[in-house]
């Protein structure tokens, strides 16, 4: 044999092959095994208490972990609430929190919060649409918050006890520990009837709905 | 032997592939696996990266002159993964570490049949290209 560049291309091409080879063996078996945990531990997918948009009795529930510090979590939050309105009636969003940034657990506080006074979902566009502001990981400003939710109209006093209430804490509490029972370590995470989304783009989970709606 | 026979260029063949199954091998930790790379890691990478470039190009000119730009790259990483060797099995402290944000760069990722894990996979891959260079250096300058 000689070592020309044939040799050189070809142990390259094989072993590129095997790379390819591998990491796909390696995908489907971890989806697999994700599969496989969320459905013993179906309980940490779906809490009564998170917020829904969506019918209860939808056939396709959408769960969507996400962190409100997290930039991708601003960005993609609108695939979840969109696939709410395109497939009308058939899909529920849950919203969970994975609050794995610094002040993400204060942030989430805050939404709850802003829940008990009934603009929990107007509140998270306005926290996702001011991020780089309150959220900027150089420079966070999470007293900024608060600010926001008085421009909402809410009543800041009230924010701000309920901020410490122990029952919202213990939900925020709960939803972090079911994110890493369920093994979500990138946000946001989508589950869609119970299995996780690789891939997160408007179509792959249109695709994906559709493919839990034929089930 | 001759500079012109292939026997000569063999050690140098190998260093390539051990440099080639290296960068691969860390790929799919980071990119299949999605094992966030600790600094120290990084370091490593930035050695052995180029060496597979370096190498290739080496080997198709028969340029004998590609231990001296290869060398200062080995020395560089094979320090990083004595360095990290070091760290990882506590024989020196982790607060002299440059990696106190991100990963720890002593988290035990893999440890495949108790012993192999990426540090050492890392330092034996330097090690390897470190003896080759060295046997086709001999083998040039006879």
């Amino acid at each position: 044999m000689k070592l020309n560049k044939w040799l050189l291309v070809g142990v390259a091409a094989c072993l590129v092959t095997v790379f390819a080879l591998a990491a796909w063996y390696y995908k489907k078996t971890e989806a697999a095994k994700t599969d496989a945990n969320t459905a013993v531990n179906s309980e940490a997918l779906v809490r009564s208490y998170s917020p829904t948009i969506g019918p209860a009795d939808a056939p396709v529930t959408l769960v969507e972990f996400m962190d409100p510090e997290c930039e991708s979590c601003a960005r993609l939050h609108p695939l979840g609430k969109d696939a709410v309105k395109e497939f009308g009636g058939k899909v529920r969003l849950v919203i969970r929190y994975a609050p794995f940034h610094k002040d993400a657990f204060y942030a989430a506080s805050a939404l709850e919060a802003a829940r008990k006074q009934g603009k929990y979902f107007e509140a998270l566009e306005v926290l996702f649409a001011r991020q780089a502001e309150w959220g900027d990981h150089q420079k966070p400003r999470p007293e900024l918050i608060l600010g926001y939710l008085k421009d909402l109209g809410l009543d800041v006093e009230q924010v701000k006890v309920a901020m410490n209430d122990l029952e919202i804490q213990g939900k925020i509490k709960q939803d972090e520990a079911d994110a890493r029972t369920l093994n979500v370590n990138r946000t946001p995470t989508f589950f869609v009837n119970g299995k996780m989304q690789d891939r997160l783009s408007p179509q792959d989970l249109r695709d994906a709905i559709n493919a839990a709606l034929k089930k | 032997m001759k500079a012109n026979d292939d026997a000569v260029w063999v050690p140098l063949f190998l260093a390539w592939l051990v440099a080639l199954v290296g960068t691969l091998g860390s790929l799919f930790f980071s990119e299949v696996m999605k094992f966030p790379p600790c600094t120290l890691c990084w370091y490593q990478r930035v050695a052995l990266y180029p060496l597979v470039a370096i190498f290739a190009v080496g080997l198709l000119h028969r340029d004998r002159n590609v231990v001296r730009y290869a060398w200062p790259v080995i020395l560089f990483g094979l320090g990083a993964a004595l360095y990290h060797l070091l760290l990882y099995y506590k024989i020196l402290p982790e607060s002299v570490a440059p990696c106190s944000e991100g990963v720890s760069c002593s988290t035990k990722q893999i440890e495949w049949f108790g012993v192999i894990t990426i540090p050492l996979l890392s330092f034996t891959g330097f090690m390897a290209i470190t003896m080759l260079l060295g046997v086709f250096h001999k083998r040039i300058s006879k």
